[in-house]
């Protein structure tokens, strides 16, 4: 499996970064101005264009490995949006996207902290703690970072973890009355090609929880609320087809890719 | 999915500079003695607006992203509230079907939306 590398520091990439949405629309214009539309949905592609700037020997050439490896625009890979949510349905965790018990209780429509009501209430009736998760196609070494906001009148402790098939991590935090943001960063030391990560509801309790987000980065960036697409683009590729590389002094290289994927 | 025109942290829906159209249709016939007969095509005018947006966060940033993926470019309709006269349009639609932006920094987000009134 194929995936675009992080540098050094975590981030998949650096300030200034240009992000292109395309959409086709076949439009008929009638000459009093009515238009008659379709939308050709198959046309949809996003678009990346990274400009990297005082990158490590071993950065630079952790990029070039790749950039042979993908033998520029021909091989596909996984892409993790670095402006993006990578978790679906990130305000609604009643979506089939995400893995939780059928005894656990969720109330969507709650007051959020954003002035909305888009948060959610967990209740877990039974006697034991019990799991709200997500398993993203993602490649589980990387580094991460997951957050949430949460909220509890009875100041109850609850856990953000982090799992994949052979490696798993996780952490306490006491949920206060206000909204707080929690978050769980790091990577997992595995070569496995998907990650699950979520919250666990302590037993006889309650939660309000809202806006999950996972981003490939050390830390938590301002929420960003997504539906059914993620940040996970699987079939990403290249739109070019030489790496031109400028190297500005010892150990400080700069370079740009261009990265589209439907 | 979102299908309310994004307006900023600020409640603001436009920045300065902003730019506003109306846009009018007239078949005109030139005949050879120079006289011209005009007719009206459109039965009125279509306003057009362009949003330019400058110094956002992350999180107005991905409005903006997600409310041009749930319209799908042009072909979605949706209310728009004219920044000028506060007086809502209903029947609107994007006019691009291509959206570039871009994070220059932190809190440092540029977009641009071009909306135009449709035809009802």
């Amino acid at each position: 499996m194929l995936y675009f590398p992080q540098l050094s520091s975590g981030a998949t990439g650096q300030y200034p970064i240009q992000k292109r949405r395309i959409e086709r629309t076949i439009i008929n214009q009638l000459a009093d101005g009515h238009t008659v539309k379709f939308a050709d949905a198959g046309a949809e592609q996003v678009a990346w264009q990274l400009t990297f700037q005082d990158l490590t020997d071993s950065e630079i050439g952790n990029l070039q490995q790749f950039f042979s490896a993908c033998e520029g625009q021909l091989n596909a890979f996984t892409f993790l949006d670095p402006l993006g949510n990578l978790l679906a349905w990130s305000e609604a965790p009643n979506q089939p996207a995400w893995q939780a018990s059928t005894l656990l209780q969720l109330t969507t429509g709650i007051d959020d902290p954003n002035g909305g009501t888009g948060a959610t209430r967990i209740v877990n009736p039974t006697g034991s703690d019990l799991g709200l998760q997500q398993t993203v196609n993602a490649p589980g070494g990387l580094v991460y970072c997951f957050s949430v906001y949460v909220r509890s009148q009875n100041g109850v402790s609850i856990s953000l973890f982090r799992q994949t098939t052979d490696a798993s991590d996780s952490q306490s935090y006491v949920a206060a009355a206000t909204w707080n943001r929690i978050s769980l960063s790091g990577s997992l030391n595995t070569a496995a090609n998907s990650l699950t990560v979520g919250i666990t509801a302590p037993a006889g309790q309650s939660v309000d929880v809202y806006g999950f987000q996972l981003e490939a980065q050390p830390a938590a960036s301002p929420y960003k609320s997504n539906y059914s697409a993620t940040g996970v683009y699987p079939n990403a590729h290249f739109s070019q087809d030489a790496f031109d590389t400028l190297t500005t002094g010892p150990d400080r290289n700069q370079c740009t890719l261009t990265v589209t994927a439907r | 999915m979102p299908a309310v025109f994004p307006s900023l942290k600020t409640g603001a829906v436009a920045q300065y500079p902003a730019t506003k159209s109306n846009q009018f249709v007239s078949f005109v016939v030139r005949f050879l003695d120079g006289g011209d007969q005009r007719y009206r095509q459109f039965p009125a005018s279509l306003r057009r607006w362009i949003i330019k947006l400058d110094m956002l966060d992350e999180t107005e940033l991905n409005s903006v992203e997600q409310f041009f993926a749930a319209q799908e470019g042009s072909f979605g309709t949706f209310s728009f509230v004219d920044p000028w006269t506060q007086a809502t349009v209903a029947n609107c639609s994007l006019d691009q079907d291509t959206l570039q932006y871009g994070m220059q920094g932190e809190l440092r987000g540029t977009a641009q939306l071009i909306v135009v009134e449709n035809r009802v």
